[in-house]
């Protein structure tokens, strides 16, 4: 249980994606998302769906777990093309006693749901090649810049990387409350909805009051050891941009420059 | 923006406490699996109701961040990933944020709040994620479908939802004060 919480998606590899940095790969998600997005027609669909295929043929057999990202979508993808497939009017394609699909409406709901699966298995990809940790301190750099307005970028690096050290501490805390509440006496399966919640005030009052103080335990013990925050605070793996980076970097940007192309200066 | 030491740790443990809540009921169905509602609203609101809005906030903020990176901390299927943004309930997420926020204002405002107040300030931060929630699920749908749901339709699907909602402020509302008493914050 415990180290399927802290490893997540991440499935570790030697690919090439897995390589590269992790600040170019969100930004590289950016941009292609927004590439997918705005690609006109089912040519542009044709163009992103190679596009995203050559980036999982990079990760091999890693793609399979993409696919796992589609669990959370797969019913709302299915409603959404067959509403778009028998509400849009146009030339019937097949017809039943009450609606008709049309070709149009076939056409529209493959586009929707296209672009909606390869955003999805572009998204994915990212989560299984980069571990939460990289990615955490790749959104640190990137929000770097934003630190003027007030961005508290470190901190909420730090808040994350403390949080996901808490996780396994407190969940064995959880289930110690767990156990002597119910030898105890206590009990949370049966009643009614309004008892099961108000059983719920012996097992998190303890578990609030013991995290928090212990929350305030290493507070002291981090400032002991004198941590002060960012401030001139050095890493121990700089993320560096190497050249692979500038070359997947400048394909993502040629794949955008096409779409947009393609969409708004007509060939 | 700045944070104290014994800030940080605080907002990361609450993140944390979060995380845990949403993965144990993932993990323990013998204890908790008969539960038939979400406990994720009920730590939100109790975010800000222990450790104040601001606090509060950024500890909800930190843990929708820690299920963006791709851990596998929230309630529904896949657990994590960028990808949850798509999903039309993503809204009721972003709103713990807010509904931290709204708690942690109200109690703030009096210095020695009596149960009444905890109760107010958690019933308001349960509204505010249903402020967030449902324009987003609405957004959502609509983009999905390409045409406008009414409004009330979702709505009416919400209700039940909804006084689940109430009796977990309650109970919230008496969970905050005692936290509060027994570790004598701010």
């Amino acid at each position: 249980m415990l180290g399927q919480i802290t490893l997540g998606q991440f499935i570790p590899g030697q690919s090439f994606i897995h390589q590269l940095n992790p600040v170019s790969k969100i930004m590289i998600i950016l941009i292609s998302g927004t590439g997918i997005l705005i690609a006109p027609g089912l040519t542009g669909l044709t163009v992103s769906a190679v596009y995203v295929l050559i980036i999982m043929l990079c990760i091999g057999k890693l793609a399979l777990f993409t696919l796992r990202g589609l669990r959370l979508l797969w019913i709302i993808m299915l409603f959404t093309f067959f509403f778009h497939a028998l509400t849009v009017p146009g030339d019937p394609a097949i017809s039943f006693v009450y609606f008709d699909i049309t070709w149009q409406g076939l056409e529209k709901a493959a586009l929707i749901m296209g672009k909606l699966l390869l955003v999805v298995l572009l998204i994915s990809t990212l989560t299984v090649t980069t571990s939460p940790v990289a990615l955490t301190h790749g959104l640190e750099q990137l929000l770097n810049p934003f630190k003027r307005v007030g961005v508290p970028a470190h901190e909420l690096a730090m808040m994350t990387s403390i949080a996901l050290r808490f996780i396994p501490t407190i969940a064995i805390e959880a289930d110690i409350i767990i156990k002597a509440q119910q030898s105890r006496g206590a009990d949370f399966t049966r009643g009614n909805p309004v008892n099961r919640i108000k059983a719920l005030i012996p097992f998190m009052v303890p578990l609030l009051a013991g995290s928090l103080r212990r929350a305030e335990e290493l507070a002291i013990a981090m400032e002991a050891r004198c941590y002060r925050g960012g401030i001139n605070r050095t890493v121990m793996c700089p993320l560096l941009m190497g050249a692979k980076d500038y070359l997947a970097l400048s394909l993502a940007t040629f794949f955008l420059v096409g779409a947009i192309v393609q969409r708004w200066i007509s060939w | 923006m700045r944070f104290t030491t014994r800030e940080m740790t605080m907002v990361a443990t609450m993140a944390a406490i979060m995380a845990v809540v949403a993965i144990i009921f993932r993990f323990y169905p013998i204890v908790f699996g008969t539960v038939p509602f979400s406990l994720l609203p009920f730590i939100a609101v109790l975010a800000g109701g222990i450790l104040g809005a601001r606090l509060g906030a950024w500890s909800m903020t930190v843990y929708v961040l820690m299920g963006l990176v791709g851990l596998p901390v929230f309630a529904t299927e896949p657990y994590g990933g960028i990808v949850y943004v798509l999903k039309p309930t993503f809204g009721f997420i972003i709103g713990y944020i807010a509904a931290a926020y709204v708690s942690g204002m109200i109690i703030k405002r009096k210095a020695d709040a009596g149960i009444l107040t905890y109760v107010l300030a958690m019933l308001a931060g349960m509204a505010a994620i249903y402020i967030c929630g449902l324009p987003y699920l609405y957004l959502m749908l609509n983009l999905y479908l390409g045409q406008a749901v009414a409004f009330y339709k979702i709505l009416v699907g919400m209700a039940p939802f909804m006084i689940f909602d109430v009796l977990k402020a309650l109970v919230a509302a008496a969970v905050a004060r005692s936290v509060v008493k027994r570790l004598a914050y701010r």
